[in-house]
């Protein structure tokens, strides 16, 4: 029968793909990795250095035109915060860095971001607490300076010139801290926080990680315009082909008596109230109603 | 009478067919109906132990098992039918419309007759109205400028939201903080983005316009509808550099170093500048209020 | 229709009798269920017998896209029932307190009471998340409900007369649930809704003559004031859904009273109306939606998260947040700001911003468009008869063309209005979205125009046996029976392929023995035979 068959049942698999789509918005992965500081030696970060990164910001880090920029003034918590994510090495210097495979060992960053350090006198890599901070104060500034770029949720964002500021669901709190000292990338540099405000910030991003807010459960975090989506693909597709079953009659049944009233030349407020009077108005009319008005009553 | 009254009746159906479609959605109702009672069961052992996501899960199970059961017991009942019922004729007939125009004429003659009432009645409602109008403007005072001063004049610091002000000395550059006026934090149109960038990419026009040492402050408002224009991308890293503040909620573009001129999206004006200047204290302060009214024009608000 | 309240012969013939001295006679001798008490007791006295058979056995057609005005109904019977839960919590004032409450990242903030309470219904109410966010996602329903059924109504040509003046009403139920919406998104004072408020006194701001004081009135001074979230509140609960119940109940009414329209099909005039009666298949099917449509939005509440206002924070001057868009229903509005050029257009001392032409403009041009429906379809096709039999979208190219360039239209205002989502899910420049978006919006209306129109004609006039109804003449006896010279049923399959595959006449397997598909036979059948399955 055709409701059995329910033919929209094809309708019930795209909020399915819809949820599996919903979720590819969310940009959810693991934290990334701790981290120590075994001992390294200074000619081993200068061999890293001429072999990985010389190439394009030059063999003191004074940066080559077109290629990549002076590295004297980034310090510790840039080198850092770009190798530990995987943004660096990079391989196309026109396109932004983004977070990727770590490309060096431990022994291999932490000699690294010491030669870096030596180049100039750059910010050093921040000492981030987040044990006791204050959250609240951490959610106060971050939707004062964060949110705009990095979304309330942490989602991340396009900001201008087809750049866009990254989700935090990955970021430690050592690699915010960083990231507030050195402005990677687009982001400008925040140094109006003191540290307890790094803190407390980074605290709050903990935080928003914890409570999953770019989880595919939330859409992603990315606001009303997904919550929208959200609201036809698995509110309303699911409801359409609901009524697609239960507006699908078999042809049914052919009900011989409910045409006996009103009669066809009938107008409102003139209908017939008793069956005697339906009777009475049914015997005039022009096809075959009198036939079964007769039996109808019996 | 029935549509399939003619001759060439329809061949019989198999009456096997006719009941394993029933005997299965008399299964499905009675199904439906025993997970809906599950579902408002796990709902209420939901909330006494405090699982809000069982509570949820449970009464939709419930509601959705009830809806299912439902629609299936029609399907079990075999109510699907076709009926034929007449329409009624959404008519006026000769003999109402004639009633009808008695009543007006009636009217005419009675009520209509003393035109002077008829005006005055019609008068005395609209002094009504008139009356009401009053009220209706004690909603809101009247525009007495308001919005043409903010809480910025001559030698007021920048402090950030928790009241710290910003000392010019500061040798970082693509920095940003959002700032407002001492004394007035948190209250609305003083809310400025203060940007530090290298001196030297400022044009000419915003030195002039109050730029210093790099120090560029600008109304946070977006000239086009008033959101809080936030991401400021700054990139002087070569070789791909970028320096844009853009609002994210209509995704206007203004040039932080060509006083905040825009460049893309809707926004047609730029954003107004702050002009700045130093303190005794090593501060910065501002030389005056904004020499326009800050976020979205009204209709009288031309360009000057 | 149970045999137990239906009797025909008995209850119109008790209610018809004069009244006299004393008291009448009950309508029922023997009153045990329920049913006959209530015919005895309250019908009786208000001499309604007649008229709840009548109501019983009314009759509706089937199809599933006359459930989708259901959709909407039952969306709003939700976001009443819950909506009602919630002002049971709700304060709406904007006097500032420090946030007390069991989130931590906000304890200690300054809080307006309208948004602590939000956090409280939230966090502190056991359940309370649940019905806030069951009312959030029954709104989003809602809309979407109202949409797909008025682009029912229009493709079908529903909206002709007599119907004409239900779509006015229809079209006035979608701008005060919009209305809805929009003051509901604004009440909890979050970063959000101080943001779509600060656009829309923005947008107030600019039209000319009016436009300052009309803003203070509604704001209650210069923006942001502390006025706005008490005087939305009593809007958003009593006024709006005051006028929603008043013209729902006349929408209602008057579907009821003109009856539904329906597909051609055989033995479908325009003087009748075929389908179920109202008692029991349709109730119980319709009843059955109301609780599906419960349990899905209640499923939406319990699982999705919606309108995250912790994570927002209380409204704040200068705070901001990426993706700060509107409920999907007001998306339209958002794409026509974010897709408008940067016009500023200057006329004597009139200058109006180019927030004046994406809100205002925008939204005149396109209720207004609908509100003119009706008119345009008599006018340009001069056609002003009555219709009780729909179109199927094919039957008429032009109109159904010209719907779908305006769908295509508002859609890419819609899809602007998301911009930056789109931008950072296919990892394009925002700019270059907006440009593109700006470039469909010019040729994406023609163009659909163009290709629906010739898709429609060539279904027209697709040679065939699956050809469109109309042209499958029914002729009504003079016996009152009907002959098919091509028999089609409602789907277009020719009736003997039908009852082959799927058991046309559902009433011979019922097993009463009641041959529906001979004149004799069926005229001999009662309904009481008939009523039982």
């Amino acid at each position: 029968m055709n409701w059995r068959t329910l033919g929209p049942r094809s309708l019930f698999v795209v909020p399915v793909v819809a949820a599996v789509a919903v979720a590819g918005l969310t940009f959810f992965g693991p934290t990334g990795a701790g981290q120590s500081a075994p001992a390294a030696t200074p000619e081993f970060g200068s061999r890293l250095f001429d072999a990985h990164c010389s190439a394009c910001h030059g063999p003191v880090g004074e940066g080559i035109e077109g290629r990549g920029p002076d590295l004297r003034q980034e310090g510790e918590a840039a080198a850092d915060f770009v190798l530990r994510t995987g943004r660096m090495p990079l391989a196309n210097p026109s396109a932004q860095a983004i977070r990727g495979p770590v490309r060096f060992n431990e022994e291999e960053i932490v000699a690294l971001v010491e030669h870096v350090g030596t180049l100039g006198d750059g910010p050093g890599i921040p000492d981030v607490n987040i044990e006791g901070a204050d959250i609240g104060n951490g959610a106060n500034l971050f939707l004062l300076n964060c949110a705009a770029c990095h979304v309330a949720s942490g989602a991340g964002a396009p900001i201008g010139g087809n750049r866009r500021a990254p989700a935090l669901a990955q970021a430690t709190p050592t690699e915010i801290g960083e990231a507030i000292l050195v402005g990677p990338g687009a982001m400008p540099i925040f140094s109006t926080f003191t540290d307890t405000e790094i803190n407390d910030i980074a605290a709050y991003i903990e935080d928003l990680n914890q409570q999953g807010t770019t989880d595919a459960l939330a859409f992603g975090g990315a606001g009303p315009a997904a919550e929208g989506l959200a609201a036809w693909l698995l509110a309303l597709v699911p409801l359409i082909a609901l009524t697609r079953w239960i507006g699908h009659a078999k042809p049914g049944r052919n009900h011989p008596r409910d045409d006996t009233e009103p009669p066809p030349d009938d107008h409102p407020g003139d209908t017939p109230t008793t069956a005697e009077d339906a009777a009475a108005e049914a015997s005039a009319p022009d096809d075959g109603t009198v036939e079964r008005e007769e039996v109808t009553p019996g | 009478m029935t549509i399939d009254e003619r001759d060439d009746a329809p061949p019989a159906i198999p009456e096997v067919t006719q009941e394993a479609i029933e005997a299965r959605a008399f299964r499905v109702a009675v199904a439906a109906f025993v997970i809906a009672v599950a579902g408002g069961l796990s709902a209420a052992w939901g909330y006494w132990s405090d699982e809000d996501r069982v509570l949820g899960v449970g009464l939709g199970v419930a509601l959705l098992g009830i809806g299912f059961g439902m629609v299936s017991w029609s399907k079990y009942l075999d109510l699907d039918e076709n009926v034929v019922q007449q329409r009624e004729r959404l008519r006026t007939t000769v003999e109402e419309r004639d009633d009808f125009a008695e009543e007006i004429k009636l009217t005419k003659e009675t009520v209509g007759r003393r035109k002077l009432l008829t005006v005055l009645f019609a008068g005395s409602l609209a002094s009504l109205a008139v009356g009401f109008i009053g009220p209706i403007g004690s909603l809101g005072p009247k525009p007495q400028g308001e919005r043409q001063r903010t809480g910025w004049g001559e030698g007021t610091r920048l402090v950030t939201s928790n009241g710290q002000p910003i000392p010019a000395s500061s040798q970082i550059f693509d920095q940003l903080a959002t700032v407002f006026p001492e004394g007035s934090i948190g209250v609305d149109d003083g809310q400025v983005v203060l940007l530090r960038v290298q001196p030297g990419l400022l044009t000419e026009r915003t030195i002039e316009r109050g730029a210093i040492e790099g120090w560029v402050a600008y109304s946070k408002i977006c000239t086009h509808a008033g959101c809080s224009v936030g991401l400021f991308g700054i990139d002087d890293r070569k070789p791909d550099t970028l320096r844009q503040l853009v609002c994210p909620c209509h995704q206007s573009v203004f040039d932080p170093v060509d006083s905040a001129r825009p460049i893309g999206g809707p926004a047609p004006r730029s954003l107004p500048q702050l002009a700045l200047a130093i303190d005794d204290e090593g501060f910065l302060v501002s030389q005056s209020d904004f020499d326009r009214v800050v976020g979205p024009i009204s209709w009288t608000e031309g360009e000057t | 229709m149970s045999d137990e309240t239906m009797s025909p012969e008995t209850a119109p013939e008790t209610e018809a009798t004069p009244a006299g001295d004393g008291a009448p006679e009950p309508v029922f001798k023997e009153d045990r269920t329920l049913v006959e008490r209530y015919v005895n007791n309250v019908t009786g006295r208000l001499g309604a017998g007649a008229w709840l058979t009548k109501t019983l056995r009314k009759v509706f057609p089937s199809h599933f896209s006359f459930l989708w005005g259901e959709l909407a109904l039952y969306s709003f019977v939700i976001l009443v029932l819950t909506g009602v839960y919630l002002t049971l919590f709700f304060a709406g004032s904007q006097d500032t307190l420090t946030y007390t409450g069991s989130y931590a990242p906000l304890q200690g903030q300054e809080v307006t009471s309208a948004f602590n309470s939000v956090m409280r219904i939230s966090f502190e109410v056991k359940g309370g998340l649940l019905i806030r966010q069951m009312h959030h996602w029954a709104a989003l329903v809602f809309m979407g409900a109202i949409a797909l059924h008025m682009a029912r109504i229009y493709f079908t040509g529903a909206y002709r007369r007599p119907r004409d003046l239900n779509w006015y009403v229809g079209l006035t139920l979608l701008v005060l649930a919009l209305a809805a919406g929009f003051t509901g998104y604004s009440l909890p004072d979050d970063l959000l809704s101080g943001t779509g408020l600060r656009i829309t006194y923005a947008i107030i701001l600019t039209i000319p003559f009016i436009g300052e004081r009309l803003a203070y009135l509604i704001f209650g001074g210069e923006w942001p004031g502390t006025e706005i979230i008490g005087r939305l509140y009593p809007v958003h609960i009593l006024i709006i859904p005051g006028l929603i119940v008043a013209l729902l109940a006349l929408h209602l009414g008057m579907v009821w009273h003109q009856k539904h329209t329906q597909f051609r099909g055989p033995g479908r005039t325009e003087d009748n109306v075929v389908g179920e009666r109202v008692w029991p298949s349709f109730a119980l099917k319709s009843i059955g939606l109301f609780f599906l449509v419960a349990g899905m939005i209640t499923m939406m509440g319990a699982l999705f998260t919606i309108n995250p206002i912790w994570l927002y924070g209380p409204y704040d001057v200068g705070a901001a947040t990426s993706y700060s868009q509107p409920d999907w229903y007001i998306g339209f509005l958002e794409g026509s700001l974010r897709l408008m050029p940067p016009w500023e257009t200057q006329i004597g001392p009139i200058v109006i911003n180019n927030i004046f032409y994406s809100g205002v403009v925008v939204s005149a041009i396109i209720f207004g468009g609908l509100y003119t429906v009706p008119y345009l379809d008599r006018r340009f096709t001069g056609d002003r008869d009555e219709h009780n039999l729909l179109d199927r979208p094919r039957d008429a190219p032009t109109r159904t063309a010209i719907g779908v360039a305006c769908i295509t239209a508002v859609s890419i205002l819609f899809i602007g209005g998301a911009q930056d989502i789109i931008a950072k899910t296919f990892d394009i420049a925002v700019g270059r979205v907006t440009t593109i978006l700006q470039i469909s919006f010019l040729v994406g209306p023609p163009l659909s125009f163009f290709i629906a129109r010739r898709v429609c004609i060539s279904l027209r006039d697709r040679p065939g046996p699956r050809r469109t109804e109309r042209e499958s003449p029914v002729i009504r006896t003079s016996t009152g029976g009907y002959e098919f010279l091509e028999p089609i049923d409602s789907d277009g399959v020719p009736v003997d392929q039908r009852s082959t595959s799927n058991g046309n006449g559902a009433g011979n397997g019922a097993g009463n023995g009641h041959d529906a598909g001979h004149v004799s036979t069926d005229s001999s059948g009662s309904p009481r035979e008939v009523a039982e399955p």
